[in-house]
Formats: structure tokens, C-alpha cells, sequence
């Protein structure tokens, strides 16, 4: 990177100053303010949700586990959600337009990780294989981790970052779709290859939505619709165990013991629970043997029997708010890369977690994806986590003036294809009020 | 268009796409929860608290004096889940298993194999014995095998603590039958008796937790069950020991099949011993099965066969009660009876002429029971219809009522259904082309010594504490037949100086007929030559009959010097005096105030034709003042015995020197021991006095060479 350009991704604000924010250092004025704590509150109580629902599907696991440390689950899972509301912290008091800077960084590492984990084990990189569809990397003495949950956000990123530049030229084949495609393609198409199905779903679902958020036409999306269709039924026709998957789906009490276990034993989780569940811990069904996966793709059965329908609503009302408040920010933010941002965040949490519940509650095939907060997992946690921090850090710029400021001419002005930070979105705060 | 409106408008008809996504999710956990929730609950709980059956306790199995033959304890059933044992220690933990339970070196590794394999559970031992458990709870505590892994749960287990007569053998064993590890009575009273001991089951519903264990704290009672009776049967352990010690020898001597007994009360029908070796460990029956599962069959109620002579007495019977005979009407025996193409020969070939009819059945003439049996009617039809009467009134060809499952009837063709031939009379008159199980024998034989009332046998005398109701006891012959037949079963051991020699026991009543059939070899299509069935069915008792006893020696490896002779080791009446000293011995009978009982007849007619010698000596012991029974026991006795004075006139003496012999032995031990003994003497003492043996299969053909030692 050249001194220039550092020069010129130097803040404008200066977010890591000791004494807080809002204090103007040098550049372009901002104005920021209070993050938006409606979203904070949501991703606090899911986290603690997750929290109470680990402990309680693990702890009869644990005491029976010869190595009986009855909170070690428990508290790994704290140690994760410490380190992620540490990183949702930091990143909501960046300034979100630094992540343009790294976008291109991140989606290469992203993409890189992707590569390694579908490779065999290269020296000290070990992939892990789990169940068979979502793998994890294991690196030296790193913790593992899952690439597919990094890639969604560091798409996420890297869309918000390259849309927001696209402007106009977004509206053409040739200039907005075809390479729209590209760029998701390969981070959908590696995830496939895990094969992860769940999260290709809310990645290729985040993309599609940035794209038409960003000013891609309807039409076009509109025209992949059949291709993409057809795409999915030959795979899950030519693949028994997908294919397995919908006749599970279409019946899952013919083979309740055999491939439908797991969607049947999520359901009666859900029945113990009643409306207002059989309290915490109470739960009937825990870890091993009547509900697998207890502790991270059927968590929101977990929840279901604990703490009832009121319980599974209250989950399903906090995404919900995320989603609202989430899309609000995104509305209201001052720029169109915070704009995708935000919406970009929003979505893939908001539709990785409902796309999980519809699988507990089968409306949908069984994918294998976790529930965002409360599913156990570190990189999922810490990541989401992290979004929600870039969320936070958008939303405390937002403006109630209508309209967003493109930066396209600027873009355009630039012309190196290099990553170029948007100028402040509305004309500087009136000179005088600086002065 | 304004781009920034349209992204708002987009971002607005996500987020309403995004909460109908959001209803859409809570209409269907409504639907799940509330809806369907019922439903689903009642099939989760089910799932999750599963019914438990806990079987009853079975009911033990007692003698008639209350010791035990059969009782359920636990024993520990030992599982492994290998998955809970961290993977590093599974090998180990299955080597220190494998030390502990003596595994075979393939049997270890297996169970290595099936550990280190790590599956969810693994049984590893059914029933490991108290001691093993013991091990393993120490290796447990002592931290050498994983205790979360290792499961020891206890399971009831039938253990029959008394053992056999045979070695290695528990008591009663093919009478008794076992119980499966799926705790299902097999074979015997085990089987026959299996709702009365096993009870109904407990039916709890417990919780389970995550590895499908029911959890205690949560079991609630669904159906109460009921524990299983006990059962006291008839059989007195002592005497069925002593009979399985007997039968032992016999088995042994014989080099026979089978040899198997049963002592019927001939008052009441209670089986008082029922044993048959070869017999089994039930302890152990897994071992027996592997060695040869018809162990687990009882002949003595599932087996028919050719009893032969025996049969006989059930023709007196028929020809007592015609009046057209009577025990000492003349019979014409000849060598042979001609049925074109048939021909009944005695087995000896020879005739005895005319004889009475009590020494046709004593020295069980072939011959003269075909004409006796021919004379049972004006025409062969009637005839065969009297006999067939008899044996249907004396239980034969019908099921005892015993309540063995796998108890046969026999088969005893019925003249009204398809008629005798001629030869078929003849044949059936002395027990061929007839099959009878032996407690058919015993359960016809009791009427004649018990004065003609029909008993039935039975095994059983109470269920729990109810005691067992018996039917009254039915009239089978009148009184004067069956007294005629008792004195004709006395004449049997009486008179035959062979049979005398062999079964008669001094002081005591003993009766009784043997019968030597020939196997039919099916595969060959002819009898067998050298092997053969040896039956005797007697009585023996005090004042009054005390015990009828049934014996078979099965396929006893036989030699036959000439014709006519037919020697085994040991004769069937002979172990019928050494199981019939056991009656006595256990249960006490004291000796008959009747005189002469126990004691040969006084010869016969018969015996001037048949044993000149030895009527010759007991014209000249009277002559010399000596009753015969004390030159008979003047065999039994040291050389000069007589002489020195110990022995007074009227063999009390000899009694006296009885009774001391017999107050040195309490035990069955001792007393079979002595049994023994005795039996080595007269085995000398036969080989030297009798030319000939051998049961009814004839009369000598040399006379035998009599004389005092």
C-alpha cells in the first residue's frame, strides 16, 4: 500500500481516540451518534438465550462424558461471546468505511480459506470433516474454525463495497450481472462444493438481495429464477441423499427412526413444550439420544420445549427486530456501501436464522445451518457477532434525510480500480457549525 | 427513477417479506406446539417413558419337605458403553475384562474388537458368577476399567443348588427343565408349570435418560403384577437322589442309552422320585445343549416304547377279572404258538408244559400268555376288546394326568377302530406292538398292589401355600383281582429263584414283574440282537405296599451266552432291590410283621420240573428241620454262619444281623456304598451258583447247580 493511499484511507474520524467518539481529530466532519440499542438488545438477549439453551442440551452430555467438566461447553461458549461483544464493540466504534479498505483482503482470505478446506490436509492445515456436510479448518494450533461463516460476511463486505461502486453500470449484463456473478458465484459455488446446502442458501439469498438493493434490475434476478430452479431439482435428483432429504421433509414420520429422526424428535421437543415450556432445564429430550444436535442446529427446539411458544416467538420477535431495525439503519445510513452493509448484515442473519427455524418447525428440507447467537460454534457466534458490530457502526451515522448520496462519480473519478473511499455522503455539516 | 427511493422501497418490501417469513415461522411453531402439540406430547412421553416390564420373581421349586430345587437369585448381566470409555483406555479396559471373566484368547479379542469398535452397548457376559462381579467392582474402584463405561445390572437367575446322583449333574435335572436367559421355562415342571412360576410382570414406566436407561426416580406403576408361586412338588430329594445314585451305577454297568426310574406313592399317585440318567448340569445348560439337547427330553412321560413282559400283569389282570382263569389254573406252555405266518416263541424256545398261570406270569411263558390272553374271549375280536378294556381302565394308551407338557399317550391300538389279528393279541398279551410311556406303567401298576383303586400320578402337591386338590381315587379292579395280582407279583420274586435271588429284600414286601424287549430297529428293519429295554415295575413296603417303583434300563449292551440267556451287568431287578433299599432307607419303612416276608416261597411245582437241584435241597433242608428262606440267605452269609448258632431257626437271626449291617450306614452314601458291596457279593456268588440269568427272556435251559457254600 502506498503512503498515498494510506494517507487517504486515514478516518476521517478518529474512532479509536481515547476520549470516545464524536470528537473531531481532522478530515471531514461527522456526526455521530448513539448506536442503534434496540439492535444491541436483541443480539444480547439471543446470545444469553443461546447461552441458557447450551448449558441446559449439554450438561446431561457432560456429566455422563468421562472427562465430566460439567461447564466446559458452557463456558467455551462464553469465552467466544466475550471475544465476539468484544469485536462487535471495536467494530461498532470503527468507522464502518475503513472495511472498504480491507474488503478486497478479506474476500481473498475468505475465499482462500474456502479453497483449503475442500483441499486434502496441506502441512499443518488440517480440514475437518463433520457429518459430512459443513467442514472446518483446523490450522496449527489455532481453534477451528468454519470458512463458510467467515465468507458470508466477508461477501457480505466485499458486495456492499464493490455494488456501492458499480452505480449505473449495475443495471447492465455486461457491466453489473456477469460479474455480480462471478463474484458471488465463487464464494456460493466453493461453499457448495463443501457441500454446505444451508448456508449456500443464505449466501446465494444475501447476494441476490444485495445486488437488487444495490440498483441491480429486478428483471435479471427474475430471469435466473428458472436456471436456478432447475439447477436445484437436477441436484437433488441426481444426489440420493438430498434427494432423501425432501421425501424426509414431505414425510418425516415414514422413517422417524431412520432419516426423518432428527425432524421428528425436533417436533416433539417442540410439543413437550407446550406453550409455555417446561421451564429452564427442565427439558425431557436433552443431547444424546431423542434430540440430536440439540446443541446447535435443533437449538431453537431446545428452546421451543424450555421455554414454549412464548419462547420461540420471543427468539423468532428478536430477529425479527433485528431485522426491522437492521433494515431501518440501512434505510437511514449515510451512504450507500453503509446502506448495502447494513441490509447485507441484516439478511444474512436474519435469513440464516429463519431458514433454521423453518427446518425445526419443517417447512423446509433439513440444510444444516446454525441458529445465529444460539447455535453453539465459536466462528458463528464471533462472527455474527461481528456483524452485528458493523451493523451498530452504521447505524450510528444514520441520518433522517431521505435519499442516499451515490458515490459513483467519485468512484468513477478514480478510475485505477482501486478501493477508493466514498467522500462524506452529504455536504459537510455547515462550515460555520465546524468553525 | 430516484435510486435512493427505490432502494428504500426495496428495503422496505424485504423487510415485510422478512415478517411474513417471521408469522409464517410463528403460525407453524403455534401449529406444532399448540395445534398438534397433544398429540405429539402423548407420543414423546411414550417415547421418553417407555413401559418397563419387570418380570416377577419366579416362584422356587420345593420337595415335599421344603428343600429347595429350583430358586431364582441375581446375578450380575455385565454390558459395556464403549462409547463412554475414553478412547485411549477401551483396549485396556478389555484386557483387565478379559482377565477377570477367564475369556478363551478369541473370545478376548472379540470383545477387544467390539470395545475399541466403540458402539453404543455391548454385552459382554449374560451372568458372570458372584465372584467375577466382585472383581470387577474392585477394578472399578480401583480405576483400572472405566466405571461409566462398565455396567453390571442385575438379572435373576434360576439356580438349582441340589446335585444329582450323577456326577455333575444337578437333581432332578431332566424332570425339573431350566429357565432360558429370556427367562422362559423350558422343558420339565420349569415348562409345564411356567404361568404358575413365573407370575405376571410389573409393568413401570420410567423415564429414560439420554442413553435409553429407565431412570428409578421416575418409575411409576402401571400394572402390578404378580409374583410367581412357589411349587412343592411330591418328590422327596433324598430318595430322588438315592434313585439317581442307583441308576447311576446301573448306567454305568450297563453300558446302557438311558436308564431311568420313577417311585409312585401307589396310594395317593405322588411321585415320590423321577429320574433318568444321563441327566445335566441346569445350571449349566447351555453346555448340555451343546452336547446333545435330547438330555433335556424326560422319557419317563415323553418317550414311549415296547415294554414287553411287563405288560403281561395287565393281561392277568384282564384274565383274573374274566373269572375264565384263575392264578393257579393249568396252562399248556409250549416251545411256540403258530400264527400262519407268524410265530410266538418263548424265549428260551422251550416249553414248560403245563403249568399254573401264576408261573406263566412268574416265569413270563410267551406261549402261555398268548393262549391265556386267547381264552379272554369266545372269538379273537372279544378277546382283543377284554385287553384293550384293561389297559384302557389301567391308564395305558391315555395321558397320565401327570401335567408334564410333552407327556405322550402311547399308543394302544383300539380293536373297536381296527381289529386284532390273531398274532396282534398275542403279541400285545405280553407287551409287544404296544407303546406305553413308564408312568403309565407305574400309574397301572399301583392298582394291583393298592387293592384295585385307580391313583393319579401327579407331581405337584401345592401351589403357593394352596395345596394341590386330588380327584378320590377311582376303582380300577375289584378288590379280589387286585389281590390275586399282587400275590401273583409276589410269586414273581418269590419263586424265580433268579428273580428271588436278585430283588427280594428280607423283612420287606417285594413285588414285581420285569420285561426284556427287543428294540426295533427302523433303519434296519428288524430287532436288534444284542440290545435291548429292561423293565421291572414292582412294589415294595412294609405291612402294606409303600412304594411302587418303575425302572428302565434303555438300550443296555447285552451278551448272551445261549440261547435264551440275556446277560447285563446289572439285571433290572436287581437295581430294583438296590432303588427299593433306598425306598426303605428313606423313608423309613419299618419292617413287615407279616412272616416270611422278603423271603423266597417255598418252591413250587414248577421248580421240581425246572430246578431239580434245587428242589432236591429244599426236600433235604426240610428234611434237616431248615426253612428254605434260611438256606436262601445262607448264600448271603459268611461259611458257617448257620452253623455257629448266629443264625436261629426262623431267621431271625438273620434279621438281626440285617439290621446291624443297615444301623452302620445313616446316610445315602453309606448305604449305597453297602448297596454296592452287596451287590459284588452276589455277583460272585451268581457266577458260581446260577448257570443262568438273565430276566424273563426264559427259563434256564440247564438246571442250575444248587448248594450251600
Amino acid at each position: 500500500m502506498t503512503a498515498s493511499l494510506r494517507a487517504r484511507l486515514r478516518p476521517p474520524v478518529a474512532a479509536a481516540s481515547p476520549r470516545g467518539s464524536g470528537r473531531v481529530v481532522r478530515g471531514p466532519v461527522r456526526e455521530r451518534h448513539e448506536p442503534d440499542y434496540p439492535i444491541v438488545v436483541a443480539a444480547i438477549g439471543l446470545v444469553a438465550m443461546g447461552i441458557l439453551m447450551i448449558y441446559s442440551s449439554s450438561a446431561v452430555r457432560i456429566a455422563l462424558d468421562p472427562d465430566g467438566d460439567l461447564f466446559r461447553a458452557l463456558l467455551t461458549e462464553l469465552f467466544w461471546a466475550g471475544l465476539g461483544f468484544a469485536l462487535m464493540v471495536l467494530l461498532m466504534r470503527l468507522d464502518y468505511r475503513h472495511l472498504r479498505a480491507v474488503s478486497v483482503p478479506i474476500f481473498a482470505v475468505a475465499l482462500l480459506l474456502l479453497v483449503l478446506v475442500i483441499l486434502p490436509p496441506i502441512g499443518p492445515i488440517q480440514p475437518i470433516e463433520s457429518g459430512g456436510a459443513a467442514r472446518w479448518l483446523k490450522i496449527g494450533p489455532l481453534p477451528q474454525l468454519h470458512p463458510a461463516e467467515l465468507a458470508k460476511i466477508a461477501l457480505v463486505i466485499y458486495l456492499a463495497h464493490w455494488l456501492a461502486r458499480r452505480g449505473a453500470r449495475l443495471r447492465t449484463v455486461t457491466e453489473g450481472l456477469i460479474p455480480f456473478l462471478f463474484v458471488a458465484g465463487a464464494v456460493i459455488g466453493l461453499i457448495m462444493l463443501e457441500p454446505d446446502l444451508g448456508t449456500t442458501g443464505v449466501v446465494t439469498i444475501s447476494a441476490f438481495l444485495l445486488f437488487l438493493l444495490a440498483g441491480g434490475r429486478i428483471l435479471h434476478v427474475a430471469a435466473l429464477v428458472p436456471p436456478g430452479f432447475a439447477v436445484v431439482v437436477l441436484y437433488v435428483n441426481s444426489n440420493p441423499y438430498q434427494l432423501q432429504r425432501w421425501t424426509t421433509f414431505l414425510d418425516p414420520w415414514a422413517v422417524a427412526l431412520k432419516e426423518g429422526f432428527h425432524t421428528v424428535q425436533g417436533l416433539y421437543a417442540l410439543a413437550l413444550g407446550g406453550i409455555l415450556g417446561g421451564g429452564l432445564g427442565q427439558s425431557r429430550a436433552p443431547g444424546g439420544l431423542f434430540l440430536p444436535n440439540a446443541d446447535n442446529d435443533y437449538i431453537f427446539a431446545m428452546v421451543g420445549q424450555e421455554f414454549g411458544l412464548v419462547g420461540g416467538l420471543l427468539v423468532i420477535g428478536l430477529f425479527l427486530l433485528l431485522g426491522y431495525r437492521g433494515l431501518r439503519v440501512a434505510t437511514q445510513a449515510p451512504d450507500l456501501f453503509g446502506m448495502l452493509l447494513a441490509a447485507g448484515v441484516t439478511v444474512v442473519l436474519c435469513v440464516q436464522a429463519f431458514l433454521n427455524i423453518a427446518v425445526v418447525v419443517n417447512l423446509i428440507p433439513v440444510t444444516g445451518i446454525t441458529l445465529p447467537f444460539i447455535s453453539s460454534g465459536g466462528t458463528s457466534l464471533v462472527v455474527s457477532l461481528a456483524a452485528v458490530g458493523i451493523l451498530l457502526s452504521v447505524s450510528r451515522e444514520t441520518t433522517t434525510r431521505r435519499g442516499l448520496q451515490d458515490d459513483e462519480d467519485h468512484d468513477r473519478g478514480g478510475g485505477d480500480g482501486r478501493t477508493h473511499l466514498s467522500r462524506p455522503r452529504r455536504p459537510a455539516l455547515p462550515r460555520r457549525a465546524a468553525r | 427513477m430516484d435510486h435512493a427511493r427505490g432502494t428504500e422501497i426495496r428495503l422496505r418490501i424485504f423487510f415485510v417479506v422478512l415478517a411474513v417469513v417471521a408469522v409464517i415461522l410463528g403460525v407453524r411453531l403455534a401449529y406444532w406446539q399448540v395445534v398438534r402439540g397433544p398429540e405429539l406430547r402423548a407420543a414423546a412421553v411414550s417415547q421418553l417413558a417407555r413401559p418397563v416390564e419387570i418380570p416377577a420373581i419366579r416362584g422356587s421349586i420345593r420337595d415335599r419337605n421344603g428343600a429347595i430345587l429350583a430358586i431364582t437369585a441375581y446375578r450380575d448381566r455385565l454390558v459395556a458403553y464403549p462409547k463412554l470409555i475414553p478412547e485411549e483406555e477401551r483396549a485396556e479396559a478389555a484386557r483387565t475384562l478379559g482377565t477377570i471373566l477367564e475369556l478363551s484368547p478369541s473370545a478376548a479379542l472379540a470383545l477387544e474388537e467390539d470395545l475399541v469398535a466403540g458402539g453404543e452397548y455391548v454385552l459382554v457376559d449374560r451372568a458372570i458368577d458372584e465372584e467375577a462381579s466382585q472383581a470387577i467392582r474392585a477394578a472399578i474402584e480401583e480405576g483400572r476399567i472405566d466405571g461409566a463405561g462398565i455396567g453390571l445390572e442385575p438379572q435373576p437367575f434360576r439356580v438349582y443348588p441340589l446335585s444329582g446322583g450323577e456326577p455333575g449333574t444337578t437333581l432332578a435335572s431332566r424332570l425339573l427343565g431350566f429357565v432360558s436367559s429370556e427367562g422362559k421355562g423350558s422343558y420339565g415342571v420349569e415348562q409345564s408349570w411356567d404361568a404358575t412360576l413365573a407370575g405376571s410382570p410389573t409393568i413401570v414406566e420410567a423415564s429414560r435418560d439420554p442413553f435409553g436407561r429407565p431412570l428409578g426416580s421416575s418409575a411409576r406403576v402401571i400394572e402390578a403384577g404378580a409374583a410367581g408361586a412357589d411349587l412343592t412338588l411330591t418328590i422327596d430329594a433324598a430318595l430322588q437322589l438315592r434313585l439317581e445314585k442307583e441308576l447311576y451305577t446301573a448306567w454305568v454297568a450297563d453300558k446302557a442309552k438311558r436308564v431311568s426310574g420313577v417311585i409312585l406313592d401307589p396310594e395317593s399317585g405322588a411321585v415320590l422320585a423321577w429320574a433318568t440318567v444321563p441327566g445335566y448340569d441346569a445350571n449349566d445348560y447351555a453346555a448340555a445343549w451343546s452336547r446333545d439337547p435330547s438330555l433335556f427330553i424326560d422319557p419317563i412321560a415323553g418317550l414311549v416304547y415296547e415294554p414287553g413282559s411287563v405288560m403281561k400283569m395287565l393281561t392277568a389282570a384282564a384274565a383274573l377279572e374274566s373269572r375264565r382263569i384263575r392264578p393257579g389254573t393249568p396252562i399248556y406252555d409250549a416251545p411256540k404258538l403258530e400264527f400262519d405266518p407268524y410265530t410266538v416263541r418263548n424265549a428260551d424256545h422251550e416249553g414248560m408244559g403245563r403249568i399254573p398261570f401264576r408261573d406263566v406270569i412268574a416265569y413270563s411263558r410267551n406261549v402261555g400268555t398268548a393262549r391265556v390272553a386267547a381264552r379272554l374271549g369266545r372269538t379273537t375280536e372279544r378277546a382283543a376288546e377284554t385287553l384293550h378294556a384293561m389297559w384302557d381302565r389301567l391308564g395305558i394308551g391315555r395321558t397320565t394326568g401327570i401335567g408334564l407338557s410333552g407327556e405322550s399317550a402311547g399308543i394302544a391300538a383300539d380293536p373297536a377302530k381296527r381289529p386284532w389279528a390273531e398274532i396282534d393279541l398275542a403279541n400285545r398279551s405280553f407287551g409287544q406292538s404296544v407303546l406305553v410311556t413308564q408312568v403309565q406303567l407305574a400309574a397301572a401298576f399301583a392298582p394291583m398292589v393298592n387293592g384295585g383303586m385307580r391313583v393319579e400320578p401327579h407331581l405337584v402337591t401345592a401351589v403357593g401355600e394352596t395345596a394341590s386338590e386330588r380327584p378320590a381315587p377311582a376303582r380300577a379292579l375289584p378288590a379280589g383281582v387286585a389281590g390275586q395280582l399282587r400275590a401273583m407279583l409276589d410269586h414273581v420274586t418269590g419263586a424265580v429263584p433268579w428273580y428271588a435271588e436278585g430283588s427280594l429284600i428280607p423283612g420287606y414286601l417285594v413285588g414285581g414283574k420285569t420285561g426284556t424287549a427287543q428294540i426295533w430297529r427302523q433303519a434296519k428293519g428288524h430287532y436288534s440282537k444284542d440290545v435291548f429295554n429292561f423293565s421291572f415295575v414292582g412294589y415294595v413296603g412294609g405291612d402294606t405296599p409303600e412304594a411302587v417303583v418303575a425302572l428302565r434300563i434303555e438300550e443296555a449292551r447285552a451278551f448272551s451266552p445261549e440261547q435264551g440267556q440275556i446277560e447285563i451287568a446289572m439285571t433290572s431287578y436287581e437295581l430294583f432291590r438296590r432303588v427299593a433299599l433306598g425306598v426303605i432307607d428313606v423313608l423309613a419303612i419299618p419292617r413287615s410283621e407279616i412272616p416270611g416276608a422278603g423271603f423266597p416261597e417255598p418252591l413250587s411245582e414248577a421248580d421240581r420240573e425246572l430246578t431239580p437241584n434245587r428242589y432236591l435241597n429244599h426236600r433235604a433242608e426240610l428234611a434237616r428241620g431248615l426253612d428254605p428262606r434260611i438256606a436262601f440267605w445262607n448264600r448271603y452269609l459268611p461259611a458257617g454262619a448257620l452253623e455257629s448258632g448266629e443264625v436261629a431257626e426262623n431267621g431271625e437271626g438273620v434279621l438281626t444281623e440285617i439290621d446291624a449291617r443297615e444301623s452302620e450306614g445313616s446316610g445315602a452314601e453309606t448305604a449305597s456304598r453297602r448297596s454296592r458291596d452287596d451287590g459284588r457279593d452276589r455277583g460272585r456268588e451268581r457266577g458260581r451258583d446260577r448257570g443262568a440269568a438273565g430276566g424273563d427272556a426264559g427259563a434256564p435251559a440247564s438246571p442250575a447247580p444248587e448248594g450251600r457254600p
